[in-house]
């Protein structure tokens, strides 16, 4: 176990080694850079300037003499500096964005963890009521919906239909002051990026949960203690929700680096400053240090929670050994 | 983004099971029971319906997708014909049977387009973007995965190495710097695909990027189940009478995972209009002047407090969910009709 | 489910004291851009100038009639009151150009120390120094001197004479409304990246990037201190800049300054249907001049009923078709772009008041590259009228026809090929020019030609590898974009920007060629359609050294002559500028588009349920 454990450590280093570098040889084809911009609106700017201020920021070089001093200066912990918001990339993205991004996207894995583990339960164990039927219908509906749309018709019904019953977007009101203001002023900016950003997770997991939770209750052990005359609160809670768990926070620990990224739609729409929409921007204006720094931080996250989830589906299952 | 990669770990993939010999039996109990499934006989109807409705998109209107009349420009829904002929504008067709010019049926949009036949004419590129990314990469997952399973060893550890690779990327934004790169003409691949594909050339884009991003999922799940049928004694078998690797390969390890296969290409179906849709909100998808549910669907969002703009979005939005839900609910009947062991849902 | 029940009540009965703006005596601003940094020297984007107007005042501003007033300065030099003074040579050219500026006696910055002229001569050092990032040098390059008289005044010496020595926008006249750095601020930082530079020259770049760009003052981390009638208070990275009331400022608000607004919220909201979504919801007083480019004014209105008004002003920019006029790309030269005749036809292929009216209601068709309004626009130019038989027309006199009958037109080369009408037309990819895209396309086939279009993302299209090289056929034909149109350079035109020519250079002709991007040149200059005409280069030459504001516009008015039958660009309409308002908010207002910005005068801007006098 501990030497599996090391060897996929190991793993890591040349994994991230060589997403960084299919990552910046992208980024780095990629035409237009910050002089540019200067140039244009610039009559006295000369070709000198152009080659001088080229050389200033190394963009002169090939790519992979720019991925080389950028490989040495990670070493060293230096992300570099955010050309749109000159302050250190690094510091941007864990002072300014992560933090949102952690707080909507755990509040979406939450609620969609709450409402999906008994929904998925419920409709297994009552199979083919109009329960079941309307969850199902509900998931369905959940997976099929385009989450920008779902969220631009959450803004039209509650912000502007219904004036100001919620915020249209942002991370908070200016000006509010005091604990519990701001304490219910934020948790009034949540409550409609969650509903639309958990909306798929809530249905995906639920349907998960429906399916595992009748697997577990076919099996023999729960059909044995059936037989032993144990009540069935006893049987579905402690035997059954359990077992049919456990697949799903594999799943769940699968899936949360995904959100860190994968919330630019949401984050769009809602106007949420989070990693996604950083990352977006980024490579939009060519904010090299910004974008190389989130998306290495997300491809480290994926690797470590694929080693967790297979640790912690080793530890739950004598079954598996690794060898 | 990221649905179908979820999927993978979803049952029954790797889970010991009976071995499935390719036999007539076998696919007509899958029809059988494929029918039994109300849902899915509807979802794959109205899919039907979907796909016939965009081959014949041209005919089945008197309008031209792209006719523009800025006199008759956000109209609302009606089967009235204007008398002012100017507010009828130019037809194709004066009629296509009861159905007149000057009729529109699900309104006008910004430039006074007929949305009707925009939806059709969307279809078409949606759903070629849908089945296109869908079929493809679930056939370059399967033959990846195939390879991965059966040879073992160095193969193997190769492909597993470069999946996981893949799948460690954040693929959204992976899929923007892919889309933007090759919108770009100063990128040499990306002005032969211009010169090659003219207006055409996003739709080509988006169905690579989508293609190369998804394919791992597949090739997964593929490998995992062929890991576990490669030591089952059938095989064994075919291996002991002498049969060409090939050909125990194509017998008798890739009928088996078939099922799965054929789920992940219909859920995948879903997914790739969903990524087409999600791409051209944020500007990168499909460009104008051709037309695909998602453009159609992001451009309406500025229009959305005009008078009667609500059904610019309304009707791409309508389609796009019903098409997901409609692949959804096919794939849910395909998983349930070709393994009968997870016969379990509705 | 219940608990999101509980929540959502909670909620309800909380909601309500939110954003009251006259309540609490607040103004929220909204606008879909961030700027990068609050450095005095580096950046020029419109949201740029606009934050740095809510707390700062230049030497001079335009007021909403379009009058230059003095701000920090005592007066506005003029001859007349002999603080610009001009020297002649024998032909009566004028070869020198004096200023002498005066900065008020009560003017202060936000933390209480005097504005003074060495803070002029600071910001010129700076400006100076090659290692700092600076957008411009314009300013550098004319200017020989700036030179203290006492701890307010200061002459600024000019080597090269110009017109807009007081200009808020021509970024040659410390007139901006930041192109005054707070020394006492700057100087210890500035200090000490030079310091280090000279320490550690090979690390410029990372010293410029971490001690200059990324200092406390510019990102708004540590004490930003500004000239104007607001503090800057703290500014939330992507979610909002805040400001307050500033109790001695030097110029007053009619009646006593508590009736206006203490605080000034600058939002950020990147996309432009949450921000009018926002608007709509109540969260947001105002838009500044940006955020709603392209909206429909009369449908903005009717949503905000009796909660707002909305204004429209003139923006200042023309939205124009640039034409690949160069014979090396042979795209463009095989659609003979380069004969006027095509030019014409194209123009007179569109009917471009319905153009404006629908992709960017408020415009109005514009044929000059002057916007109307300017002080020399040219009224009695060829209007250009939608006339597709005369471009049909043009287009056969041409050689051009339908030789196959499949309703394109066709021609054959010199060299025996047979050429399709297909051009290629870029935008970026804003909605009002995907939409302008589809509608050309429309008016192009009705006269035969087939119009390929394109819209790609602006970090690509204004990317010098792109923007730059027509020579090489990047962009094939046609190529669209705003370009500014005089106002705001008033008095007014746009000859201060680098158009078609170089005014640096004494021969207009080697000018206007230096411009051109080529190989030669590096891809230099900013002629990026390759446009050259001597006798334009001439007019523009001599209006430069014509200060007599009449004759100058008689110069410019008979450039616009040439322009208007040359047709280097395709003026398609002069834009104007959205914004929305809540009732009552006063003096908030741009109303012409010399004023650059809407933030020209917070210290003015009140709401009238709470005393606020409405006086613009």
């Amino acid at each position: 176990m501990i030497v599996y454990l090391i060897r996929r450590l190991l793993q890591v280093i040349p994994t991230l080694l060589v997403i960084s570098l299919i990552l910046f040889g992208l980024l780095a084809l990629k035409p237009g850079d910050p002089i540019d911009e200067m140039r244009r609106g610039n009559p006295g700017f000369t070709q000198e300037d152009y080659d001088r201020l080229r050389e200033f920021y190394g963009l002169d070089k090939p790519w992979y003499v720019q991925y080389w001093r950028w490989l040495g200066r990670v070493l060293h912990g230096d992300f570099g500096i955010s050309r749109q918001f000159g302050r250190p990339a690094a510091s941007y993205i864990f002072r300014y964005r992560f933090p949102n991004t952690v707080l909507l996207s755990g509040l979406s894995l939450l609620l969609a963890f709450v409402i999906s583990v008994p929904a998925g339960a419920i409709s297994a164990i009552r199979q083919h009521t109009v329960f079941d039927y309307s969850v199902t219908v509900v998931n369905f509906i959940g997976v099929s919906i385009p989450i920008f749309w779902f969220g631009i018709m959450l803004i039209y019904v509650f912000a502007v239909r219904f004036r100001g019953f919620l915020p249209a977007g942002g991370l908070a009101s200016p000006g509010v002051v005091g604990t519990w203001p701001v304490f219910v002023d934020r948790l009034r900016h949540l409550i409609l990026p969650v509903i639309a950003l958990s909306s798929l997770q809530l249905a995906q997991w639920t349907r998960f949960m429906r399916s595992s939770m009748l697997e577990v209750i076919k099996l023999d052990y729960i059909v044995t203690a059936r037989a032993k005359g144990l009540s069935e609160p006893v049987i579905l809670y402690r035997h059954a929700l359990r077992n049919s768990i456990l697949p799903l926070i594999t799943l769940i620990g699968l899936n949360v680096p995904l959100l860190f990224s994968g919330a630019i739609l949401t984050e769009t729409v809602f106007n949420w400053p989070g990693m996604g929409r950083a990352i977006f921007d980024a490579i939009l204006v060519n904010d090299f240090n910004v974008a190389m720094v989130s998306l290495m931080f997300i491809s480290l996250l994926v690797l470590t929670f694929n080693l967790l989830a297979d640790l912690a589906y080793a530890l739950a299952d004598p079954r598996v050994r690794y060898e | 983004m990221s649905r179908a990669k979820r999927r993978t770990t979803e049952k029954g993939a790797s889970k010991g099971q009976s071995p499935i010999t390719a036999g007539e039996s076998y696919w007509r109990g899958v029809w059988r029971r494929f029918r039994r499934h109300r849902l899915a006989m509807l979802g794959g109807s109205v899919l039907l319906i979907f796909v016939l409705g965009a081959i014949l998109a041209p005919w089945l209107t008197p309008y031209n997708f792209s006719r523009q009349n800025r006199r008759n420009m956000f109209a609302p829904p009606s089967f009235s014909v204007p008398t002012d002929p100017r507010l009828v504008g130019t037809c194709e067709r004066p009629a296509v049977l009861w159905f007149k010019c000057g009729m529109h049926p699900f309104g006008t949009d910004d430039l006074g387009r007929d949305i009707l036949a925009r939806v059709l004419q969307g279809g078409r590129v949606s759903l070629v973007v849908g089945f296109i990314a869908a079929t493809v990469s679930t056939l370059l997952g399967t033959f990846i995965g195939a390879m991965a399973g059966f040879l073992g060893g160095f193969v193997d550890a190769v492909i597993g190495r470069c999946i996981e690779i893949m799948l460690s990327i954040p693929q959204l934004p992976l899929l923007l710097i892919l889309v933007g790169l090759l919108a770009n003409p100063e990128v040499r691949l990306a002005a032969i695909l211009s010169e090659a594909l003219g207006d055409a050339k996003s739709i080509v884009i988006i169905i690579g990027v989508i293609i190369v991003l998804s394919w791992m999922s597949t090739a997964r799940l593929v490998r995992g189940q062929i890991l576990s049928l490669r030591e089952r004694e059938f095989v064994e078998a075919a291996k002991g009478i002498g049969a060409s690797r090939l050909r125990i390969v194509f017998r008798h390890l890739l009928p088996n995972v078939a099922s799965i296969v054929i789920v992940q290409a219909t859920l995948m179906l879903g997914e790739a209009i969903l990524i087409e849709s999600g791409l051209s909100f944020l500007g990168l998808g499909i460009q104008p002047p051709a037309v695909s549910w998602g453009n159609m669907l992001s451009r309406a969002q500025g229009f959305l407090y005009y008078p009667n703009g609500v059904y610019i979005a309304l009707f791409p939005g309508l389609f796009i969910f019903l098409t997901v839900l409609c692949a959804n609910f096919l794939g849910d009947g395909l998983r349930d009709a070709l393994d009968p062991r997870h016969y379990s849902s509705l | 489910m219940r608990k999101w029940g509980i929540v959502v009540g909670l909620c309800l009965c909380l909601s309500v004291a939110a954003w009251a703006g006259p309540a609490l005596n607040t103004l929220v601003i909204g606008s879909t851009q961030e700027p990068s940094n609050l450095l005095p020297w580096e950046g020029a984007a419109d949201t740029k100038e606009n934050t740095m107007g809510l707390f700062n005042v230049g030497l001079t501003y335009f007021d909403s009639d379009g009058v230059l007033q003095p701000g920090l300065a005592t007066e506005v030099p003029t001859e007349e009151n002999g603080r610009l003074k001009l020297f002649r040579d024998a032909d009566g050219k004028i070869v020198r150009q004096e200023v002498l500026w005066t900065i008020r006696e009560d003017a202060t910055w936000s933390d209480g120390r005097p504005i003074t002229s060495d803070d002029a001569i600071f910001t010129f050092k700076v400006q100076n120094t090659p290692e700092i990032l600076v957008t411009t040098r314009a300013f550098s390059n004319l200017v020989e001197e700036v030179r203290k008289v006492d701890s307010k005044s200061f002459w600024i010496f000019y080597k090269v004479p110009n017109l807009f020595y007081a200009n808020v926008g021509g970024s040659i006249g410390l007139c901006r409304f930041y192109d005054i750095a707070p020394k006492h601020v700057w100087e210890p930082i500035y200090d000490a990246v030079m310091a280090a530079i000279a320490a550690n020259p090979e690390n410029t770049t990372e010293i410029i990037e971490g001690q200059f760009l990324g200092s406390p003052p510019s990102t708004g981390t540590g004490i930003v201190v500004g000239s104007g009638a607001f503090r800057f208070q703290e500014w939330q990275i992507n979610q909002f800049i805040r400001f307050s009331r500033r109790g001695d400022f030097f110029i007053d608000p009619p009646g006593p300054a508590e009736n206006y607004i203490q605080e000034i919220t600058f939002r950020f909201i990147v996309s432009q249907p949450t921000l009018v979504s926002a608007i709509l919801a109540g969260e947001i007083d105002a838009s500044d001049d940006i955020g709603l480019a392209g909206m429909d004014p009369t449908i903005l209105a009717a949503q905000l009923g009796d909660r707002g008004t909305v204004e429209v002003t003139p923006s200042g920019f023309i939205e124009k078709l640039n034409v690949n006029l160069f014979p090396e790309c042979g795209a463009a030269a095989d659609l003979l772009l380069g004969d006027k005749r095509t030019r014409q036809a194209i123009i007179q292929a569109i009917d471009r008041g319905d153009l404006a009216a629908t992709v960017f209601p408020g415009a109005t068709p514009s044929n000059s590259f002057l916007v109307g309004g300017d002080i020399g626009f040219n009224d009695a130019l060829n209007p250009w009228p939608y006339n597709p038989e005369a471009a049909s027309a043009l287009l056969a006199e041409i050689g051009w026809s339908d030789v196959d009958g499949d309703g394109w037109l066709e021609r054959v080369t010199d060299d025996g090929r047979e050429i399709e009408f297909a051009m290629h037309w870029v935008a970026t990819t804003a909605d009002f020019r995907v939409r302008t895209g589809e509608i050309l396309q429309e008016f192009f086939a009705d006269v035969g030609i087939k119009l390929e279009v394109e819209n790609l993302p602006g970090s690509v299209v204004f990317a010098s590898e792109y923007i730059s090289h027509g020579i090489d056929c990047s962009f094939r034909g046609l190529f669209e974009y705003a370009e500014a149109g005089g106002v705001g350079q008033a008095p007014a035109d746009p000859l201060s920007n680098e158009l078609w020519a170089n005014d640096l250079l004494e021969d207009p002709v080697d000018a206007a060629l230096e411009n051109v991007p080529t190989p030669a040149n590096s891809y230099a200059g900013v002629n990026i359609t390759g446009w050259v005409n001597e006798e334009f280069d001439r007019l523009r030459a001599q209006a430069l050294q014509e200060f007599d504001l009449v004759k100058r516009s008689a110069i410019v008015k008979q450039m616009q002559v040439i322009y208007n039958e040359e047709l280097p660009t395709i003026p398609l309409y002069d834009r104007s500028e959205t914004v929305t308002k809540a009732i009552g908010l006063v003096n908030y207002t741009k109303g012409t588009a010399a004023a650059r910005t809407q933030f020209w005068n917070t210290w003015e801007w009140g709401w009238e349920q709470n005393g606020a006098i409405a006086v613009r």
